[in-house]
């Protein structure tokens, strides 16, 4: 236990203390869900087309089953696999986890970060349709607004604007590579735990199966919104004129989440009250996103457009 | 305890793999798996398309097997689940909440889409301002407001309960052919056309729930038939055009008799003359332009404002300008297209008023102005104005075509409304029924002929018709807001300008306006001319009505003989009736016309200088003592 014998044990830590009790911990279920999303992901790329990636996907979902749920699958696991990573770094930070391990590794799981966003976002820009091309004009709106080398950054990640190539090479390969490069070594293992595997996959199997991951049909952009995790996102671009704040905020928070094993306790706990208050607003911002928002991004009472 | 913790442990995984595996056969038996091949239709593949194709009755531009179906009603196309490819589909895509996200698509009518929001046909902005303005909610009769978007005030529940279901932004829920009674529906208020075929199917499809195999086709062959509906109400132009005048007769005191005709919703007409242009075979989208329509992106205030044809388009004065079809745009160059009748004219005018494209009405080699029936294709020869027109006779210059040429409009002169708080109406916003009901009682309404007033359009004052809009009390006493301002009862006497669409070939001889009460804005009555003891000479109105006690007029009057009326007594800013100097001129010439008729041989040569002729006068000949001075202002 981390925290001192007199004192009580945190909010978080209660949670967590409760979580391990019925669940695999955290981490080993983001790990196991890490190892689902490239295997459904190696799967998926036998019916995916990167020339046509929206009539590739349409095909699929109308006429091909078997590739649809594990595109399910694919889906599903992959944001269990956002939302365990999120856990598994509270949990560590709720019990100062990152103090015991060198500043190197440090830095490598704080680089996990910028790169399971990564994946996620350009998952989602592969898709092709409406949504994933107005989420490829928001994170080039991004990259335009970094002072240096916009071009070459652009290029780096997105590649041509005609074609989905650079995307979907970063996301079955580059970025995939550098997450398993980060991930693995600073864990005890290298294969996943086979009951966090089982639960994962049940559940993205479930989930797979109710609620098919669809595509945007609309043609017009009026009615469009990126993935749950991007709305925030959205939602601050749609009050700044100023997007470098975006930009600013999210290295700033990185270079936080960096820091916090090398300043005082007192310190480091501050900046983690702060970074939790942030992520609150955030989740605020995804809901009012998701459920106040309606055509052209106006606001609107919550099933208004039911 | 190690069994209870064994369980803890395993039972977890258990379950879930049991879940998976039940979810795995759950989504292979899924409905329609076992598609293969799906259309393609505007860049994406439809699943709708496996189960609805066949489909007949569209024209080409909406055939399914080009845009396919999710284009107009949404839903997924993505899935071949029922439930799930249903899911948020808009059965009326016209309806115009959501017409961005159907009919005006990027791909299809964006701009008409944006725009019909501005159109008067969507938002009844002047009806609402109007209607507040006699209620004295507002100052002037200019005034925002919206019919889908009304308050609760007396005025706006009044529009709730008694005219808000005459607006295209009125959503359809159900879907029926046009008729008589249809309202609202957006595009496909006008734009859907029922065939016989697509009646049938959907009459099947509501008794056995089977897809229809023929769809209503989407058109731009808008009919007559599209706008009788709203607009045979109020000022009733629809059946003003056709040469029917509405009476208080019920259904069942008509025998079959071609004198009358019951409309769907119970009203009788009788007939009267219609208008040369119906008479002519000429539908309603012969004359009116898609801008007035639909909107044009300006938000107008009246009906007037927003219209941009003239008389003067087909008939004009001098050349009209013309434009190459090689030099329309956007819109105008697709109707164009979609017009067969329309592709092979060397050039259309150009509006007076706008200086915008009428599609369909030319200048042929020979100089001969053609109006080419959208619909129909029939070509029209629309006469040159009459000489009497083009040589603007002294006095005249400020006259309306149809000032000469509206032999009558239906004129109500009598109207009490009151509010019956115990009653139940239909609030048309909502659709939903409400406590309190609005009860009009009104009195007779005549085909006369309708009066003349002075309005300002663009800047500059115009003798145009007017009839009586609102000669009306309204008694407030019942409607349940306490405050002061809404109790009690209104009168107002407001004269509305109308264009009545029962236009005569021929204009009205000079005698029907210029000694004539009902024109003249004093109501139906007699002229005489009485000499007094002294001798002097004095024209007489007695009125055929009664004197209000409110103001002391005539009941259907406007205003009285040699007094001018100021203030609220119009439904339109700065309209009035003629004034005391107008009267003055209008009877100078009116008296003279009792014994000097207007065809009399060489009768012209009086009023090419007519205050010279008055001076010539013979001794038999003498102005009654109020037209004896020439009037100083106002008009000419």
């Amino acid at each position: 236990m981390s925290h001192p014998p007199n004192e009580s044990p945190s909010l978080m830590r209660r949670f967590f203390n409760s979580w391990s009790i019925i669940l695999p911990l955290p981490g080993l279920l983001s790990h196991a869900a890490m190892f689902i999303v490239i295997g459904s992901g190696i799967a998926l790329a036998l019916a995916y087309d990167v020339n046509k990636p929206y009539d590739a996907l349409q095909v699929m979902i109308l006429s091909n089953p078997g590739a649809t749920f594990i595109r399910g699958i694919h889906y599903w696991s992959s944001q269990f696999f956002l939302v365990l990573t999120g856990l598994h770094f509270a949990d560590q930070l709720s019990r100062n986890g990152e103090r015991e391990i060198t500043p190197g590794s440090w830095l490598q799981l704080c680089l996990v970060v910028p790169t399971l966003i990564f994946l996620m976002i350009s998952g989602f820009i592969l898709k092709g349709d409406r949504s994933g091309i107005l989420a490829r004009e928001v994170l080039d709106g991004l990259l335009g607004v970094v002072p240096i080398g916009t071009s070459i950054l652009k290029f780096l990640f997105l590649g041509s604007s005609h074609t989905l190539q650079v995307v979907y090479l970063h996301h079955v390969a580059t970025a995939t590579l550098v997450l398993l490069v980060l991930t693995l070594r600073h864990g005890e293992r290298v294969w996943p735990e086979p009951r966090s595997i089982i639960y994962v996959l049940g559940f993205s199997m479930v989930l797979a199966a109710v609620f098919t991951p669809g595509l945007n049909a609309e043609a017009s952009g009026v009615h469009v919104r990126g993935p749950w995790y991007f709305v925030g996102l959205q939602e601050i671009l749609h009050w700044t004129s100023r997007p470098i704040w975006v930009v600013v905020l999210g290295m700033a928070g990185f270079v936080f989440l960096f820091v916090l094993p090398f300043v005082p306790k007192g310190c480091s706990r501050k900046i983690k009250c702060t970074i939790l208050a942030c992520l609150i607003v955030y989740l605020s911002l995804i809901v009012i996103g998701i459920f106040f928002r309606g055509t052209n991004w106006e606001l609107i009472w919550p099933l208004a457009n039911s | 305890m190690n069994g209870g913790k064994t369980l803890t442990r395993y039972l977890p995984p258990i379950v879930a793999a049991i879940a998976a595996a039940v979810s795995l056969l759950w989504f292979w038996a899924s409905p329609n798996r076992g598609v293969r091949k799906v259309p393609k239709v505007m860049g994406h593949r439809e699943g709708c398309l496996v189960c609805h194709l066949p489909m007949s009755g569209f024209e080409k531009a909406h055939d399914p097997n080009s845009i396919g179906c999710f284009s107009c009603h949404l839903g997924n196309p993505f899935t071949m689940n029922k439930s799930a490819a249903h899911k948020g589909m808009v059965l009326i895509p016209g309806n115009l909440d959501y017409a961005s996200r159907t009919c005006g698509t990027s791909e299809c009518h964006p701009l008409l889409s944006k725009n019909i929001n501005t159109s008067l046909m969507a938002s009844g902005r002047g009806l609402v301002s109007v209607d507040r303005y006699v209620f004295g909610e507002t100052a002037f009769p200019n005034d925002d407001g919206h019919l889908s978007k009304l308050g609760d005030s007396p005025a706006q529940d009044h529009l709730r309960k008694l005219c808000a279901s005459c607006h295209l932004a009125k959503p359809k829920t159900q879907p029926a052919p046009i008729s008589q009674i249809s309202r609202g529906g957006g595009c496909t208020a006008c734009h859907l056309s029922y065939s016989p075929e697509a009646s049938a199917a959907l009459e099947e499809y509501k008794q056995t729930r089977k897809p229809p195999k023929t769809h209503p086709s989407l058109t731009i062959r808008v009919t007559k038939i599209h706008c009788f509906g709203c607009h045979s109400r109020s000022g009733r132009i629809s059946t003003n055009y056709e040469g029917w005048h509405e009476t208080r007769l019920s259904p069942h005191d008509v025998t079959e008799n071609t004198r009358f005709r019951v409309l769907e919703d119970g009203r009788v007409f009788t007939r009267i003359s219609p208008d040369i242009h119906f008479a002519r075979g000429m539908e309603c989208i012969d004359c009116h332009t898609w801008r007035e329509a639909m909107g044009n992106g300006k938000q107008y205030f009246h009906e007037e404002e927003q219209v941009e044809i003239s008389c003067e388009d087909c008939h004009p004065l001098r050349k009209p300008a013309t434009l190459a079809p090689s030099k329309l745009e956007g819109i105008d160059q697709n109707i164009v297209k979609r017009r067969e009748a329309l592709g092979s004219l060397s050039n259309v005018v150009l509006t007076s008023k706008t200086k915008r494209p009428l599609l369909n009405v030319t200048v042929d080699i020979e100089g001969q102005l053609l109006v080419i029936g959208k619909n129909s294709g029939k070509v029209y020869h629309p006469k040159a104005p009459a000489a009497v027109c083009s040589n603007q006779i002294p006095g005249h210059r400020r006259l309306t075509c149809q000032s000469c040429h509206t032999p009558w409009a239906p004129s109500c002169i009598q109207c009490h409304t009151s509010y019956d708080k115990e009653g139940r109406a239909v609030d048309h916003v909502t659709g939903k029924q409400m406590k309190g009901r609005w009860i009009e009682r009104r009195a007779e309404m005549f085909p006369r002929q309708p009066s003349l007033g002075v309005k300002v359009l663009d800047g500059k004052e115009k003798v145009d018709t007017f009839i009586p809009g609102m000669i009306l009390t309204i008694d407030l006493n019942g409607y349940p807001d306490g405050s002061s301002k809404n109790q009690g009862k209104i009168f107002r006497r407001l004269y509305a300008p109308t264009s009545a669409h029962t236009t005569s070939e021929k204009g009205l001889e000079c005698q029907s306006c210029h000694i004539d009460g009902v024109v003249m804005g004093l109501g139906e009555g007699l002229f005489s001319i009485k000499q007094d003891a002294s001798s002097s000479q004095r024209v007489i109105f007695r009125s055929l009505f009664a004197k209000r006690d409110e103001d002391g007029l005539p009941q259907d009057a406007w205003t009285g003989l040699w007094s001018a009326r100021a203030g609220m007594v119009s439904t339109r800013l700065g309209a009035r009736p003629l004034s005391p100097t107008e009267q003055v001129r209008v009877l100078r010439v009116g008296v003279c016309l009792i014994c000097h008729r207007a065809d009399d041989k060489g009768i012209d040569k009086i009023y090419e200088d007519f205050e010279l002729a008055l001076g010539r006068l013979s001794p038999r000949c003498r102005l009654p003592d109020q037209l004896s001075v020439e009037p100083k202002t106002p008009g000419k």
